[in-house]
């Protein structure tokens, strides 16, 4: 198989897979977990009030 | 239209009570699809080359910072405002709402190379931080000007004013943490939630001084005092516009209050005022508020073009954040008037669709609920051509005469977010929104009633009279700025589906938008 052969059959892959994150909006589901790690990291942190 | 009536769906099916995303990303058509995969493709991409070099920062500051957290959400935001638009509306939302993400990236990213929190032993950082001045949420930077060698963040805007737009649990922790401290509820959560950053200490030190200004309100001069006790190791400047703006015995006061800032600035950082960077930068200015007035233009006609969000929380983005000194929101600028003049013609030979009703917004709009003229759109045919947020300062500056050009800058001062409509006698505030109705020819005004804020509650029963004598639907819509428990979206959402059903005797145009549940989205 020619090289621009495989070029082509990757870069036409990835834009499958991003199209596909894209429309099942599978980038922010993947946030939204991360999101919540992260809050909930931060509610579990001792902080000390003061003016 | 997004809503099909054969099958019964609408843009509502895209939000899930348990999750905070979105259940899938629309189809808007292949090309309208395939131009929103590619902005989403270049927001990441952007987002990757600018933030992406810093790994290491961007954890540090994501731990740091409960604010940070939000930014993750960027995406989601875009795709809050950008739901159900086609064609050309879709494009100006997208360069508009992009041009503000990039200013705000980039910022983020400005934070993190020089914050004392996060690189407490970094030589580069503190001498990144030797030529920074910290900015306050409420004070333009306009006086950056005439300093082009000193660079400026505003760390109110990026800890709390813009997370609180992008997701609507950004703010609540701050408003707790001050309310924890005797500060009473009914204070606006703006000042609250920035002074409630202040005590959980999370504001970033990125700078040698701090730069504030005497707010619009009594709530913010509060905060103010707040905030400059917290830096109290930094020297700060308080910058004060007059109240009475309107009157001209104050400008000379106002303009000696300017000069002392500039001679603040010059003796913290051992510059002179640069007068050639200064034209330069008020050409810039004056350009940018050039394609601003083009778009109420256009706005006002049959066919308006930028509505809603895109129209003002760019602008207001770009004056008050960026202080028009931002080289890409004024090509956006440039490119979205080619582009929405163009549409215009457009419309008008095809003699297209014009909207159902069309509606200004009044008042200080919801924070958690940017989108919220959209939805009226999508769910009532009511089209918003213009909101108070985006009719900040527009007069030019005069180029080349000194005296003038600083008297010039001073009324940008008092022509500032909030400042503008609320300080300087009602006729701001009541007398200008008649005004606007007229020039937008509107019968609807979309009545944002701040539950919190004092100002603008005490013309409540005079905002009625005067809308009645002038056959002027006036819809109040509650909210409390940055706290959505206090009124939801939803509630929000529902004051404005009563009289639509009650008053105007209405159908909803996409059913499935009358009545859902967002209380977890962002």
């Amino acid at each position: 198989m020619a090289w621009y052969w495989i070029v082509l059959i990757v870069v036409a892959a990835l834009f499958g897979l991003l199209f596909l994150a894209y429309m099942t909006n599978a980038d922010m589901k993947l946030i939204e977990k991360l999101y919540d790690t992260l809050i909930k990291y931060h509610d579990s942190k001792t902080v000390e009030e003061k003016i | 239209m997004a809503y099909d009536p054969k099958t019964g769906k609408g843009l509502g099916r895209f939000y899930d009570a348990n999750h905070r995303a979105f259940r899938k990303r629309e189809w808007r058509g292949f090309r309208d699809t395939l131009y929103d995969f590619f902005r989403w493709l270049c927001l990441y991409g952007f987002m990757a080359v600018k933030l992406g070099c810093h790994p290491i920062l961007m954890v540090k500051a994501m731990l740091r910072y409960r604010w940070m957290v939000s930014y993750l959400t960027a995406a989601h935001m875009v795709d809050r405002h950008t739901m159900g638009l086609r064609g050309k509306e879709l494009r100006y939302a997208h360069n508009q709402f992009f041009s503000v993400l990039h200013n705000s990236v980039l910022g983020v990213r400005d934070i993190i190379v020089r914050d004392e929190n996060l690189r407490p032993h970094s030589k580069r950082a503190a001498k990144l931080r030797e030529n920074t001045v910290m900015f306050d949420e409420m004070t333009p930077h306009l006086i950056m000007m005439g300093f082009p060698t000193v660079k400026w963040i505003d760390i109110a805007m990026f800890a709390i004013g813009l997370p609180s737009e992008v997701d609507q649990n950004a703010s609540m922790y701050y408003i707790d943490a001050m309310e924890h401290l005797g500060l009473p509820a009914d204070v606006c959560p703006e000042p609250a939630a920035e002074s409630g950053c202040a005590v959980v200490d999370d504001y970033p030190r990125v700078g040698k001084c701090y730069f504030t200004s005497s707010m619009p309100c009594d709530g913010a001069i509060s905060q103010t005092n707040i905030m400059t006790r917290h830096f109290k190791d930094l020297p700060s400047f308080q910058i004060t516009p007059p109240q009475r703006v309107n009157e001209p015995e104050v400008q000379t006061y106002a303009v000696k209050n300017l000069k002392k800032g500039i001679a603040f600035l010059e003796q913290q950082f051992n510059v002179k005022w640069d007068w050639d960077a200064f034209w330069k930068n008020a050409e810039m200015y004056n350009e940018s508020s050039r394609c601003m007035i083009e778009k109420w233009d256009v706005n006002c006609t049959d066919y308006p073009q930028v509505c809603g969000a895109a129209l003002a929380l760019q602008r207001e983005y770009e004056f008050m954040a960026a202080a028009c000194m931002d080289e890409f929101m004024l090509k956006t600028d440039r490119r979205v008037t080619k582009m929405m003049l163009k549409g215009y013609e457009q419309d008008k030979s095809a003699d297209a669709n014009k909207p159902k009703y069309r509606c200004i917004v009044w008042a200080c709009p919801a924070h958690y609920y940017t989108n919220f003229t959209y939805w009226t759109q999508h769910c009532w045919g009511v089209t918003c051509v213009n909101d108070m947020e985006a009719m900040l300062s527009y007069q030019p500056i005069t180029i080349g005469d000194k005296d003038q050009a600083l008297a010039d800058l001073v009324r940008c001062y008092e022509k500032m977010m909030m400042r503008s409509h609320t300080n300087g006698g009602y006729v701001n505030l009541l007398d200008e929104c008649w005004k606007m109705c007229e020039k937008f020819n509107v019968n609807i005004v979309v009545m944002y009633d701040h539950v919190s804020c004092k100002n603008v509650g005490g013309l409540h029963g005079l905002f009625e009279d005067q809308a009645r004598e002038r056959g002027i639907h006036l819809i109040w819509i509650p909210h409390d700025v940055m706290d959505p428990r206090t009124v939801s979206r939803r509630e929000m959402r529902e004051a404005f589906n009563q009289y639509m059903i009650t008053v105007l005797r209405e159908e909803p145009l996409d059913p499935s938008l009358l009545d859902y549940e967002d209380a977890r989205s962002w």
